[in-house]
Formats: structure tokens, C-alpha cells, sequence
């Protein structure tokens, strides 16, 4: 009888070693493996709305808009009760181990990036479950993806192209990566553009004419990604080309509905983050930054002198969307406070990465710049712009350099507080200049094209993982 | 009706053995020869015959025998007499307890041993260390009674688990702790709630522990393989034992107080006139009159002080409480309160424990019954600890080859607890922090206390300008954080002896761990006011699945003695989460989730966790003086990566009893001596669950709107695997003069391999910025001994002292990463691991008072020269190794004394060496940085032109001098000294109690942490070294009085 445990045992033994690789492979709860992304079509199309929501992210979107404007000299933030957000931008005291907003948008730039290139492989292979227009519209969405990512990071950590094609651009990943591959060394800005370039080509291209929903990729919103690519490498021809087809048959909003703030879509919006109630970034908006009642982080100010100067009390952009006190004059604390973002306690408010407005200017610029014939579709441009702000504008028909530095100062109007400024100061290499009665803080810092805090130090993250890029960092940052 | 029958059928049986023989009847009485105590139970027999009997609950036996029979009594535990019949009628015998037969079997890992058989590093700790003491979880108990063992607490909060390691730290990045087995099975060990920190070790109730063995190196643990890196704690609970059933009842109850007083602070009177003072210097030296600066001071600092408040803070009973330089209060003054936040915010807890055992058995079956309620009130208000635990131990021999035994434990725990740390919801943090001008109770603009329209109790303030809308005791009051766990955990062994040389185990566990949060933020202040209050209840599961096989082989043949083991075994954790939360609440009484009106949380998720393993060991010893074991253990865990599924650990040990030698076995002092030496690996598995894969998440974070998302989460890592620790113990054991005198001497070193490190990444490569590697490597290695003297032995009085000493070394010796800067410490290649690297203290300017850190003198080019200077402004101070926080020895020691009906325990622990630093002093000592913010009484020394000679700073309003910011000024020298326990006890005499039917009766005072020796002023010594000692709840102080009674 005892002598039958030992059959018993070996049995037991036997059994339980069977299967092992079932029991020590238990699958996660709520992810699956890399490898199984893009073998079905519901979960490849969770992959694509994954991407979107990382452009959308709080260190996305949200942190690069205010931080080009905060760097641009029309905004400034306040000096304390900032909550730390801003100010070394603002000084420009960027280091590589303390900043926020050129460092998140390395993170996050390149996280999409490293999304886009194992989709646009996959895309590659024929037995993909997708459909021919599923497959066109994810290859065309990931290509804008990159090239919107590349062309945030090149005009943070690059000279702008008209300084120069072979200046240290970022590095250029464009396939699957592993840990263990040779760590990429910067490319050059020209080889960073002509990327941006042939992405943007092909994405316009194949993007299906069904996407219409601007909250995502849609062909006019492509078009005005390559429309900007173009403004910055001079091809005047091309970007006005571009930006006439983005705005075509896109009516621009309302002077009152620029008013109401920018917290739901117009009909001029190509490109918008959707933020809903249960799914946002909390206090890490544009909204929240710009907010006027201390409900967000009401951090950001307008340079008085920038408004004062600039507006008449007509235009819609200028006075009248500065909060006032009880006696009507504008509030001032250090500088005005103004309503072109409407922050709420939902945290829902939509953010705007591309209106038609913008299309309009650059295609006046572009039309400006080429001169001669063109300068006439340029003022017209430039008039319906300036009439929709301000009932009493009148055109003034300007021609030549009178009308480049018009244009430039009516996208400066139109686009402050949108992200917009000092990516311009860049392309224009023009000099940052603040003036203390603007509401700048005493003494104020001009920094002038060329000076190294001009371009934003390579984080050390990046410098860590990455030995090939340690050589290359932006001059005046430890090396 | 069975029994009547088997009873007859003996009783028959007997008769005939009469009528066969000569028989006379011997009867008498068996006693412990140390006690006295009758002893049920015992075997009579006669010497090579079938015949005997028991001793019954008197001791008493009754047996026939013939003249010439040697009569044979035997109990477990004492030394078996034999005894010549000689015509008597009566025979008494007392039975000598075999203490060194007790002593010599040690529970180690699958099975027990003798303890000279023994070749790696085991310490034992007998019930005697944890009985009684008032205490929720075991692990308080090891603290000062093994060497290599060191406990801190994480905190105060009654209920929480302690952290412990065992000869140091064997990990960078990874648990540090042991794993704990008990009763054979391997257990979680962690705060089952994501909330609360209540361990789920404090489900085991220590009164059932029997002994704890503790094994410290590879020989000891190897057979624990990916799991066994920080040591290994067996825990064996109690059995049943044969005779009469025993039924013990204990009941105490004690009181807490703090064990270390907070840290000196500030009067409100005092408070008010450091800033008073300060504005009116500024005052006078802008050209105003005295009484201007008087009456100007009085009123900035009443500004100053009521801060965000909506009514003004001023303690005193009119608005110019103070004049003159001095801040001389002025004819009429007074305080109307001066409001001791620590004071009203500790207040004295009561401990209760009631604990009920009944045991016994017959030969075949043996039952330990226990039921145990143990109540602990902590000094924060509602911060508890409560448990009600049901144990069943049943051994039971099914026939005479095969055993069976199940024990089971049912258990309630409850804890209320509140927010740690930094967090905004800590009372602590809050009675450290707010200055004694900020009134308890809300006063109105006329500083009238304001009380309840409907109650007319006085309302909690709730205005600080430290901690906004917050209140000590008015929070915890009014919000609920309730933490319960449900625990069943079920063993059933099996254990035949197939031959007389191969036996078969088989072990079957089931262990069911069930938490609910049950938190509530109430709508009128503090956290979730703005949201209208939030309910958030959510339910953990932790179900976990243990088998194992085994077949043993064991003979002695001739000189030579085999033990040979093969298992294996199978181990499956599954955790379920579930949690929901809402805000936005009608009413703080209806607090279920239901009743919130917008759901901010509604998650599931699981994790499962797997280990498949073959197991092996062989024991050989030679004549009785070498021994030799070898263990090998291969484990499969599902955590690894695809190319790292499998790894083997294994060690080899031999032991050499010395003693037995012929060339010693003469010399008369020596009775024991063994030398040991051991080498092994063991690995520690505690990484995420799926850590290993590439993972596309699926989580809410990553929806857009309104649509599904998902993301790349995780990079696969195909090579990730379990840290290694070599380990190598060499060490010696002793007993001389007359076993009076007994301990070990032990070297021994781990080394750590593999450890899993973050390696940094190129993010422009794919979006990551770092991926978990198996890069870094440590060494730990240190000494420890043991000493235990019995300097009196004898009936009346047996006084024993002992004690013991652990050195701990650490170096980290390789690093993939230049350094890695970790809060307060930095790792780097060549250092130990606690080192602190942070700005290092220069003095105070005499100049100016300014505080001066150390800086780097910089060349040209920008790069250090090697000399130093010093500056006033914190963001210019460079950063150095300025010490550590690792101790230089610790240990504890100790005395017992039995005196007749008298015992008395003392036990020590203490530490030598190490730095700690103390963040709460450095909030405390601001120099007016923070107004509101209570101050040290240090800062009444600070700089002053009269005051030169000073280490604190000159005091300033809004100071921007950033004295308190980290530096090595805030790092204060370790060493502690405390006693740890001590235990006084009175047994009543046992033949005046067995004379109302009581087996034994003692009281005991048991007293925790009453004293305590430390260099640190206002923090408990015995807190994490790893540097965090952020207002983490204080230990208590404990007096408990009981008495223990047994049938």
C-alpha cells in the first residue's frame, strides 16, 4: 500500500512539468505584446489614436505653445506664483538638466517618432489586416506625425534652414529602433527638412479625402504643416501653393467667435487636441496658463507695449479681449491679462494647433515675398485678416518691403498666445526685445540672434543613452 | 460505540497478561525534575515487552510488573529513565528536561536538523522573544535578538510592516527584504491595500509562533533559489501535544506614549517675538520712534503670521501685545492660548489583547486551537490597528506509516490610518510644522472661540497659514481612511514513510488574502473640499497557490549518515485590483461611492506571477564531526525574460565539529567546538510581474477623444533576469566550560551580481529613456557574534545574559553610469551605497551671519582646481561626499533570570555609527523663511552682531538665505542605545494552584522602547537609513501589564 506513493509522485512530477511555457508566460492584463500591434485592424487603429493622444499630451502640445511664447518677448510670465513653470524659459537659463518644455518635447517628439516608424514598417508588409484606404490614411497620419515632430524639435535645438543646410540638426530615426543599436548622431538641417519634405509630399498625397474630423490628420491640415515647412526654407512658390490649398473653402470664424475664446472648434480650425472631461491634461493647458481668474495656473501676461501699440480699440484681437475691472480699464499685474483662452474647472477645453488664419498669412508672406504680380492676392490675404478683426480697417495696399513687414505684424497679431512668436524670431533671425514699460521685469534681458541661449541645450537624458550626440551639444552648455 | 468496543478489547487483553504473570501494581507520580510540575503523558513501558501505559493529568500512571522488569519512562523533550523493579509499591520519578536535545533540532529550510549537522548560517528566536510582547507583527520581535539582523521601522502607524535585512542590503533597485516561509509555505510579504501601509504579515498572530529561524547564508537558503537573495525567515507555529488538552488564556492591556520627545520648538509668546523683534530692528533703523517701531512691529507681525488666514492670528489678548528691542510684553498682556500642536495632536493609544490556546492530543492526534484579539491605538488620532485571528494546527498519524497535519488561519485586520510623509493629510507633518500662534479652535475676528450653532462645541481652526484648510485632529475626525484585510491561509501536508529510509512530503497551500479600502474625504475641508468630497472604496485580491513534492532518503550506515532530498514545486500568485471613486457628495454622511455624483475612477486590473521548481539537497556526515551539504534548486519564473526563463542556484557547505576529535575530546572547558564554511547563490525576483515584455498598453491614460488607445509602454527585454548574490560565510561555534558559555564568531561576505539598474537609453532612438538591465554588482561583508552565558543554573535560580554584535560593510563595484544620484545618497563604483552626497556646511559668516556652504574654486575653463571656498548663496554650493548613513555595528544584549516564581527579560538593541538626516529639523529651523512655520529653538541662538560665534545663521523676515535647503548642517550622528524590552514576571506556586485545579498562573509587566539613548534630538534612531525620514509617525512607547493562566 505505502509503496504506492511513489508511482503517485512520479505522476504528480510528470504532470506538473508539462506545459511549461504556458505557466511561465502569463499574459499582462491590460496590454498585450509589441508584436501582436499590428496584426489586427481594431487594435492597429488603437495604436493610431494612442499616437494622437500623445501629441495632445500635458508635455506635448500643451507645454511647446506657451513656451514659444513665453520665449517670444509679446508674453511674458509673472515673476512669482508661477508655480516654476516657465521662468527659466522665460530668463533664458535653460541647462541640460533643468528645463521645461524644450526637454519634454525631446521625450516627446521622439516617442512619437519611435511610434510612427514600427507602424510605418508594419504598413510596409502586404499581409497587413488593413484595407488600401485604412493602410493609406495610417501611413499618411504617421508620416505627418514625424514630420510635425521633427519640425518642433529642429526649431528648438537647430538653427532656423536660412542660416544654413549643413548646420547639427537632430537625429533622424526613420526605422524601428532596438537598445541595442548604434546610438544616431545629429543630421544636418537640410537633411532633417528634405525628410520633413518627402513625408509631408507623400502623406498630401495618399491622405484619403474622407478624413474630415480636424481633431485628427486631415489633408488641408497636412498641407499647412508642409505649407509652414515650406515658409521656412524660403520656397515661397511651394508654401503659397500649399497654404491656398488648406485654405480653400475654409471659412474663417468670426470676429465674435474669436472672442468667445478658443475652447471649442471653429470653423477655421485645421488641427485641434480633443480634450474631454474624462480624458485631459488638468492644469497643464494652454488654457490653464493663460487663464485670467486664478482658476488655472494664470501664469502669462501680455507685453503691454505689444498691445498698446499694435491694436486699435476696434480690433477684436487687441482691447477687448483684456479682462477689465470694474471701471473698464484692463488689469494689470505686471502686465495685461487677456481672454483669448478660456479656462474652465471641466478641463475640457479643445486646443488649436492650426486655424485657416494662419494659412492666410503665410500664403501673404509667401505671395509677398515672391513680389511683383503676386502682391496682389498677397493684400487681399492680408485685407481678410485684418477686415474680420476690426470692422474699421482699411487696406492699405502696400507693396514691397511695406508689405512683408505688414503681414509679419498681422501674423505676430493674429497668432499671439498660439505659439507662433519665437519660432518667427528664429526664422527672421531677429533679435528678442523686451521693454520694462511692456511689463517686462526690470532690467529686462534682450537676447539677440546668435547668442547660444538662442537654441535650447540637448537634454541629459539624451546625452546619457547617447554617446555619438555627447560632441554635439548646442554651443555654451558644457561643452 | 466503537471505542466502548476497542476499550473492552484492551481491558481483555490485560486481564489475560494478569493472569499470566506475577504481577504486583506500581503506581507514582512523574514530575519535571525542574518545575515539579506533575507531567501527563508520559510512556511507561517495561523494557522489552509490548506492555506500558501513560501517566494521566496528575502524573499519576499505574502499571503491573514483575520483580527484575526494568521500567522504562519516556517523554518527548526529557531524558528517558530506566528503572529496576524492586518489590516497591510506589515509585515517584523525576524526569531531567533535555535541554540540549530541544535545542539541538533547528527548523531550516524544507525540514529540520540537528544543529551541529548544520553547515550554513541559521539563528533561532524561541517563542519566548515574542510571546506577550505588544506587538502587530513578528517582526518587531527580531530587532537586538540575532546577529546580521536589522529592523527599522518605516513607521509608527500601528500595523505596518517593519523592514529588515539581513547582513545589509543586497540590492540597489530591488527588495531588500527576506522571504518569509511559514510553516513550510512560502508567504506574501507586502501592504495588501495601494493606500494604507498595513503588511500583511500582521495577519500571523505572534503568540502562535513557536520559533523563528532565520538563514542568513547560501547553505542555509539556497533551496529557496530566486527568491532566497535577502535571507530567508522560517516561521514554524505551534502543534499540539500529546495528553490532556491545556488551555491557556492570556489577557493584557497596555498603554503607548511616545518613545523619543518631537524636537524642541517654539511658545507662541517666543514665536511672536522673533518676528516682532526682527521688524522692529528694521523699524528703528529706518529713523521711526520707538513707539513707532513698537506699534509698526506689532502689526507687521500679526499681518505676517495671519498670512492666507481670512481673520487675523494674534495669540495675545490685544493688538500691541509687545515694545522695546527686547519685545516686552506690555503691562495687561496675555496670551488667550499658545496652542502645543504636538501636544493636542499625540495623545496616548491603549493596547488590548485577548488570547485564548487550548492544545493537547492522544498518540495519534495532536490539535493546537487558538483564537487571539489584539487591539493597538497609535499616537496619531485614528490611526489603529485591530486583529482577530482563528489557528487550527492538526497533526494526526493515519496509520504507522503515513502523518497527516493541516493548519489553517482565519484572520480579520482593520487599520485606520492616515496620510503619510510630505503629504498634505499628515497630522504629524502638520503638529511639526505649525507655530503655536495658530489657535486650536476657530476663533472669530474678535479672537472668540467659535462654537457650534447646534452642538456648542467649540469648532477645530482650520485657518494655518502652514498647512491651507487642514486640521490635526479635525480631519482625521471628519474623513475616513479604513483599511480591512480578510486573510485565510490553509496548509495540508502529507508525509509517508514508504520504507524505513524513503519518505514522501507532500505540501498543498491555499492562501487567500482579501483588502478593502473604505476611504472617504469629506466635502467641508482639506483635500476634497473643492470637489465636494470623494469616496473611493476598492477591493485587492491576493490568492496564491503553493505545492510541493518531495522524497527524502535518509540512513546511517555505520560512520557514514545520508539525508538525500528531491522536490519540486509549483508557486502561483494571482492579485486582482478594483477600485472606484467618486466625488462630489450631498451630504459627509452618506459616503458610499454610490452616493457621489461623478465617477473619477472605475479600474480593474490583475497580475499573475509564476514559479516552477526542481529542488534537491543531500546531507552527509562522518562520524558525527564532518558534515557536508550540497544544495540545488532550479526555478522557471514567468516574471524573466524569454532568454532568461530559467536559472540554478545552489551551494555547497561543510562543518567540522572540532570537539570530537580525539587531540580535544580530552581537553575538559571544550564541550563543542565546530568550524563551518559555505558558498552559494541565491537570487531575488522582485521585479514587475510582466517587467521582461515589450507591452502595448491599453490603460485609460492613453484614450483620445472619446476614442480607444493604446501605447508602447515598455521596451521587450528578452535578457532581463534576477539579481545574484554570491555568498560566502565562514565562521565558528562554540560551547565551553560546561555549556555554561556558548556562541559563534562569523565572516561573511554577498556579493551582488546582475543587479537590475536602469541603463540609459538614446531617446531619439525610439522614445525611451532608459531600459532595465542586469548591470551593477555590490559587495556586502561584515562580521557578527554571538555570546550566551548562563552564569547560574540551578533549581532555584537560572540567570542567563547574552548578547550579540553585526558589522555591515557595503561597496558598489561596478556601475554602468558614471553615478546615479538618488535624493540625499549617490551610487557610485567604489562607494557604499547610503553615502550622502549633498552641499556640505561651511559655518555662519561672523561678518554678516549669512550662512556659507563649500564651493569649487574653478579654473579659467570652468573645471574644479581641487581647492575649495565657500558662498553665501546655496545655488553656487557644490555638492560632496559629506558621510554615510550606514552603520558601523548594531546588534542588542541582553539578561534572563528565572528566580523561583520570578522572571525577569531585558533586552537591548543598539547601533554604532551612521548618519541620519533629520529633514524635519531642517523644515523647523527656517530663520523666518516660512512665517507660520513653527521654528526650532535653535533659531534663538541665531546670528546676531552681539552673537557671532554661532552655527545658525542670522534670522530674517522672508529669509531668502536658504539656510534649511539640504546640506550636511542637518546630518546628526546615529548612535542609539535602547531598551527594547523588558519583562517582569510572577508565576504563582503550582502546588497551591493545582489545588484549585490551575496548572499555572503568571502576571507580567511588559514594557517596549522604554528608554531610549540617542545622539539625534527629536527622531527616533531606528528609523530607514535609506534617508527618508520625513515626518514618518513615531514609535511608541508601550507599559502592558497581563496575566497568563492555564488549565
Amino acid at each position: 500500500m505505502r509503496l504506492l506513493f511513489i508511482p503517485l509522485l512520479v505522476m504528480a512530477l510528470s504532470f506538473s512539468a508539462c506545459d511549461d511555457d504556458r505557466l511561465l508566460n502569463p499574459d499582462p492584463p491590460l496590454a498585450i505584446t509589441i508584436d501582436q500591434a499590428f496584426t489586427n485592424a481594431e487594435i492597429f487603429q488603437t495604436y493610431m489614436n494612442g499616437i494622437y493622444d500623445e501629441l495632445s499630451d500635458g508635455a506635448n502640445m500643451p507645454r511647446l505653445v506657451p513656451w514659444v511664447d513665453v520665449r517670444g518677448g509679446d508674453a511674458l510670465v509673472i515673476p512669482t506664483g508661477n508655480f516654476s513653470r516657465y521662468p527659466i524659459e522665460y530668463n533664458f537659463t535653460e541647462t541640460p538638466n533643468a528645463a521645461y518644455g524644450s526637454d519634454d518635447q525631446w521625450f516627446q517628439a521622439y516617442d512619437i517618432i519611435g511610434l510612427c516608424n514600427p507602424a510605418l514598417q508594419a504598413l510596409e508588409d502586404p499581409d497587413v489586416p488593413l484595407t488600401d484606404d485604412t493602410k493609406a490614411l495610417f501611413e499618411a497620419e504617421c508620416r505627418a506625425f514625424r514630420a510635425l515632430s521633427y519640425h518642433n524639435l529642429i526649431r528648438i535645438f537647430a538653427q532656423p534652414y536660412a542660416a544654413g543646410r549643413d548646420n547639427l540638426g537632430v537625429p533622424l530615426s526613420l526605422t524601428p529602433a532596438s537598445p541595442t543599436d548604434e546610438p544616431l548622431p545629429r543630421a544636418t538641417v537640410g537633411a532633417v527638412y528634405d525628410q520633413m519634405v518627402a513625408d509631408l509630399v507623400r502623406a498630401e498625397a495618399i491622405m484619403p479625402a474622407t478624413a474630415t474630423d480636424i481633431f485628427k490628420w486631415t489633408r488641408k491640415s497636412i498641407q499647412g504643416v508642409l505649407a509652414r515647412v515650406y515658409l521656412d526654407m524660403g520656397m515661397w512658390t511651394e508654401a503659397a501653393a500649399m497654404a491656398e490649398a488648406a485654405l480653400d473653402g475654409v471659412t474663417l470664424m468670426t470676429a465674435a467667435e474669436y472672442q468667445a475664446g478658443f475652447d471649442e472648434a471653429t470653423s477655421e480650425w485645421l488641427l485641434g487636441g480633443g480634450i474631454t472631461a474624462d480624458d485631459n491634461n488638468g492644469f497643464v493647458s494652454i488654457h490653464s496658463f493663460w487663464d485670467t481668474r486664478r482658476l488655472g495656473y494664470s501664469s502669462l501676461r501680455l507685453d503691454m507695449t505689444f498691445i498698446d501699440d499694435n491694436f486699435t480699440a476696434t480690433d477684436a484681437r487687441g482691447f477687448p479681449l483684456l479682462r477689465v475691472d470694474g471701471a473698464g480699464a484692463p488689469i494689470v499685474s505686471t502686465a495685461y491679462i487677456t481672454n483669448k483662452w478660456e479656462h474652465n474647472t471641466g478641463f475640457n477645453q479643445d486646443e488649436v494647433y492650426m486655424r485657416a488664419s494662419e494659412m492666410y498669412l503665410i500664403a501673404a508672406e509667401a505671395y509677398a515675398r515672391l513680389g511683383g504680380a503676386n502682391e496682389t492676392r498677397a493684400n487681399e490675404l492680408l485685407f481678410a485678416i485684418q477686415s474680420r478683426a476690426d470692422a474699421a480697417a482699411v487696406a492699405t495696399n502696400a507693396s514691397g518691403q511695406a508689405l512683408i513687414d505688414e503681414v509679419l505684424l498681422e501674423r505676430r497679431k493674429e497668432l499671439y498666445a498660439e505659439g507662433f512668436r519665437y519660432f518667427d524670431l528664429q526664422r527672421l533671425q531677429l533679435d528678442l526685445e523686451r521693454s520694462a514699460a511692456g511689463g517686462h521685469y526690470a532690467n529686462p534681458l534682450n537676447i539677440p540672434f546668435g547668442d547660444f541661449r538662442r537654441l535650447s541645450p540637448i537634454p541629459q537624458f539624451e546625452l546619457d543613452g547617447n554617446p555619438n550626440i555627447r560632441p554635439q551639444q548646442n554651443p555654451g552648455y558644457g561643452n | 460505540m466503537f471505542k466502548k468496543l476497542q476499550l473492552s478489547v484492551i481491558v481483555a487483553l490485560m486481564m489475560c497478561a494478569t493472569a499470566f504473570s506475577q504481577a504486583n501494581n506500581l503506581q507514582g507520580v512523574v514530575r519535571d525534575a525542574t518545575t515539579g510540575e506533575p507531567l501527563a503523558a508520559v510512556t511507561v513501558s517495561v523494557k522489552g515487552e509490548t506492555r506500558g501505559t501513560t501517566t494521566n493529568e496528575f502524573g499519576i500512571y499505574s502499571i503491573n510488573v514483575s520483580s527484575g522488569d526494568v521500567l522504562v519512562f519516556s517523554f518527548v523533550g526529557f531524558v528517558t529513565q530506566e528503572i529496576v523493579f524492586e518489590g516497591q509499591s510506589t515509585l515517584d520519578v523525576d524526569l531531567q528536561s533535555d535541554v540540549q536535545l530541544l535545542e539541538d533540532v533547528v527548523v531550516v529550510a524544507y525540514g529540520s536538523q540537528k544543529r551541529k549537522a548544520i553547515t550554513g548560517a541559521v539563528s533561532t528566536i524561541n517563542k519566548e522573544f515574542i510571546e506577550a510582547r505588544p506587538i502587530t507583527t513578528f517582526q518587531t520581535a527580531l530587532q537586538g535578538t540575532a546577529p546580521g539582523v536589522s529592523v527599522s521601522n518605516t513607521t509608527g502607524q500601528p500595523g505596518a510592516g517593519a523592514s529588515i535585512q539581513i547582513r545589509g542590503a543586497g540590492s540597489l533597485t530591488a527588495s531588500t527584504q527576506p522571504l518569509y516561509v511559514v510553516d513550510g509555505v512560502p508567504v506574501v510579504n507586502l501592504d495588501a491595500s495601494g493606500v494604507a501601509v498595513q503588511n500583511v504579515l500582521n495577519t500571523l498572530n505572534p503568540s502562535d509562533i513557536e520559533s523563528i529561524s532565520l538563514l542568513k547564508d547560501a547553505s542555509a537558503s539556497a533551496l529557496y533559489g530566486s527568491r532566497a537573495a535577502n535571507g530567508v525567515v522560517l516561521i514554524t507555529t505551534k502543534r499540539g501535544q500529546r495528553g490532556p488538552a491545556r488551555v491557556n488564556v492570556r489577557v493584557q492591556r497596555g498603554f503607548n506614549d511616545l518613545a523619543v520627545e518631537t524636537h524642541e520648538t517654539l511658545g507662541a509668546e517666543q514665536y511672536y517675538r522673533t518676528f516682532y523683534q526682527e521688524y522692529y530692528a528694521d523699524n528703528v533703523a529706518a529713523g521711526q520712534s520707538a513707539a513707532d517701531a513698537a506699534t509698526n512691529a506689532n502689526n507687521s507681525t500679526i499681518t505676517l503670521i495671519t498670512g492666507r488666514s481670512p481673520v487675523p492670528v494674534n495669540p495675545f489678548n490685544n493688538n500691541q501685545p509687545m515694545s522695546g528691542a527686547n519685545g516686552a510684553l506690555n503691562a495687561g498682556t496675555s496670551l488667550l492660548y499658545d496652542t502645543d500642536w504636538m501636544d493636542e495632536t499625540i495623545s496616548s493609544g491603549v493596547n488590548t489583547e485577548y488570547d485564548v490556546n487550548v492544545s493537547g492530543g492522544n498518540d495519534r492526534t495532536q490539535y493546537y486551537l487558538s483564537a487571539n484579539i489584539f487591539e493597538q491605538e497609535g499616537l496619531i488620532p485614528l490611526s489603529d490597528f485591530s486583529r482577530g485571528s482563528f489557528r487550527m494546527n492538526i497533526d494526526t498519524d493515519v496509520n504507522d506509516w503515513l502523518n497527516v497535519s493541516f493548519q489553517t488561519n482565519n484572520v480579520i485586520t482593520e487599520q485606520n490610518n492616515q496620510g503619510t510623509g510630505g503629504s498634505a493629510s499628515n497630522p504629524f507633518r502638520f503638529a511639526n510644522l505649525t507655530s503655536n500662534v495658530y489657535p486650536f479652535f476657530e476663533r472669530d475676528a474678535n479672537n472668540q472661540v467659535v462654537v457650534d450653532p447646534v452642538t456648542g462645541e467649540p469648532q477645530y481652526n482650520f485657518n494655518s497659514n502652514v498647512v491651507l484648510d487642514f486640521h490635526p485632529v479635525g480631519i482625521p475626525e471628519l474623513d475616513r481612511r479604513l483599511n480591512e484585510n480578510m486573510r485565510s491561509t490553509n496548509n495540508l501536508n502529507f508525509l509517508a514513510n514508504v520504507t524505513d529510509d524513503i519518505s514522501v512530503a507532500s505540501n498543498l497551500s491555499l492562501d487567500i488574502i482579501n483588502s478593502k479600502d473604505n476611504f472617504f474625504w469629506n466635502r467641508q475641508h482639506g483635500d476634497a473640499e473643492p470637489v465636494g468630497g470623494r469616496s473611493q472604496q476598492a477591493y485587492n485580491r491576493y490568492v496564491t497557490l503553493n505545492v510541493s513534492n518531495q522524497v527524502r532518503f535518509n540512513k546511517v550506515i555505520d560512520d557514514h549518515s545520508v539525508d538525500f532530498l528531491v522536490g519540486q514545486e509549483y508557486f502561483s500568485r494571482h492579485d486582482e485590483f478594483m477600485t472606484a471613486q467618486r466625488t462630489g457628495f450631498a451630504t459627509d454622511i452618506l459616503t458610499e461611492v454610490s452616493a457621489g455624483t461623478v465617477i473619477t475612477a472605475a479600474t480593474s486590473s490583475f497580475s499573475d506571477r509564476r514559479i516552477l521548481s526542481l529542488l534537491s539537497r543531500m546531507n552527509y556526515g562522518f562520524r558525527e564531526k564532518y558534515f557536508v551539504t550540497a544544495s540545488l534548486r532550479r526555478d522557471g519564473a514567468s516574471e524573466f525574460g524569454t532568454e532568461q526563463k530559467w536559472g540554478t542556484f545552489g551551494s555547497i557547505g561543510a562543518s567540522w565539529i572540532i570537539s570530537q576529535e580525539s587531540f580535544l575530546r580530552e581537553v575538559d572547558f571544550i564541550d563543542n567546538l565546530k568550524f563551518r564554511a559555505s558558498w552559494g547563490t541565491t537570487g531575488n525576483n522582485s521585479i514587475g510581474a510582466y517587467a521582461a515584455l515589450g507591452l502595448l498598453d491599453f490603460g485609460s491614460g492613453f484614450d483620445y477623444n472619446g476614442e480607444p488607445g493604446s501605447t508602447y509602454t515598455q521596451l521587450a527585454n528578452p535578457d532581463l533576469k534576477w539579481e545574484v548574490i554570491t555568498t560566502t560565510d565562514i565562521g565558528m561555534e562554540y560551547e565551553i566550560l560546561d555549556n555554561r558559555l556558548s556562541g559563534e564568531l562569523v565572516y561573511y561576505e554577498r556579493t551582488s551580481a546582475d543587479l537590475l539598474f536602469g541603463q540609459p537609453i538614446p531617446v531619439s532612438s525610439a522614445g525611451f529613456s532608459e531600459i532595465t538591465t542586469n548591470l551593477a554588482e555590490m559587495r556586502n561583508w561584515g562580521m557578527e557574534a554571538s555570546l550566551n552565558y548562563r552564569v547560574v543554573n540551578n533549581k532555584d535560580l537560572i540567570w542567563s545574559v547574552y548578547g550579540n554584535l553585526t558589522t555591515v560593510n557595503n561597496e558598489i563595484t561596478e556601475l554602468p553610469v558614471e553615478f546615479v544620484q538618488e535624493g540625499t545618497k549617490r551610487f557610485e563604483e567604489g562607494r557604499d551605497r547610503y553615502s550622502y552626497f549633498i552641499q556640505e556646511w561651511a559655518g555662519v559668516d561672523p561678518e554678516n551671519g549669512a550662512p556659507l556652504w563649500y564651493q569649487d574654486v574653478v579654473d579659467a575653463e570652468g573645471n574644479p582646481t581641487g581647492e575649495r571656498t565657500t558662498t553665501s548663496t546655496y545655488a553656487d554650493a557644490d555638492r560632496y561626499y559629506v558621510g554615510s548613513s550606514l552603520q558601523d555595528l548594531f546588534g542588542g544584549f541582553g539578561t534572563s533570570v528565572n528566580y523561583k516564581g520570578f522572571d525577569v527579560n531585558v533586552l537591548f538593541s543598539y547601533g554604532l555609527g551612521g548618519q541620519v538626516y533629520d529633514f524635519t529639523r531642517a523644515e523647523l529651523t527656517h530663520l523666518g523663511e516660512n512665517p507660520g512655520t513653527q521654528l526650532s529653538t535653535e533659531v534663538l541662538d541665531a546670528w546676531t552682531p552681539e552673537n557671532t560665534d554661532t552655527d545658525v545663521p542670522r534670522f530674517g523676515i522672508n529669509n531668502s538665505d536658504n539656510f534649511n535647503s539640504t546640506s550636511s548642517r542637518f546630518l546628526y550622528n546615529g548612535d542609539f542605545l535602547r531598551l527594547r524590552n523588558l519583562t517582569l514576571g510572577y508565576s504563582l506556586d503550582r502546588e497551591l494552584l493545582s489545588k484549585i485545579n490551575v496548572r499555572n498562573l503568571r502576571v507580567f509587566v511588559v514594557g517596549e522602547n522604554l528608554l531610549t539613548f540617542s545622539a539625534l534630538e527629536g527622531l527616533d534612531p531606528e528609523v530607514p537609513r535609506s534617508g527618508n525620514t520625513n515626518n514618518i509617525f513615531p514609535a511608541a512607547r508601550t507599559i502592558t501589564f497581563g496575566f497568563n493562566i492555564g488549565f
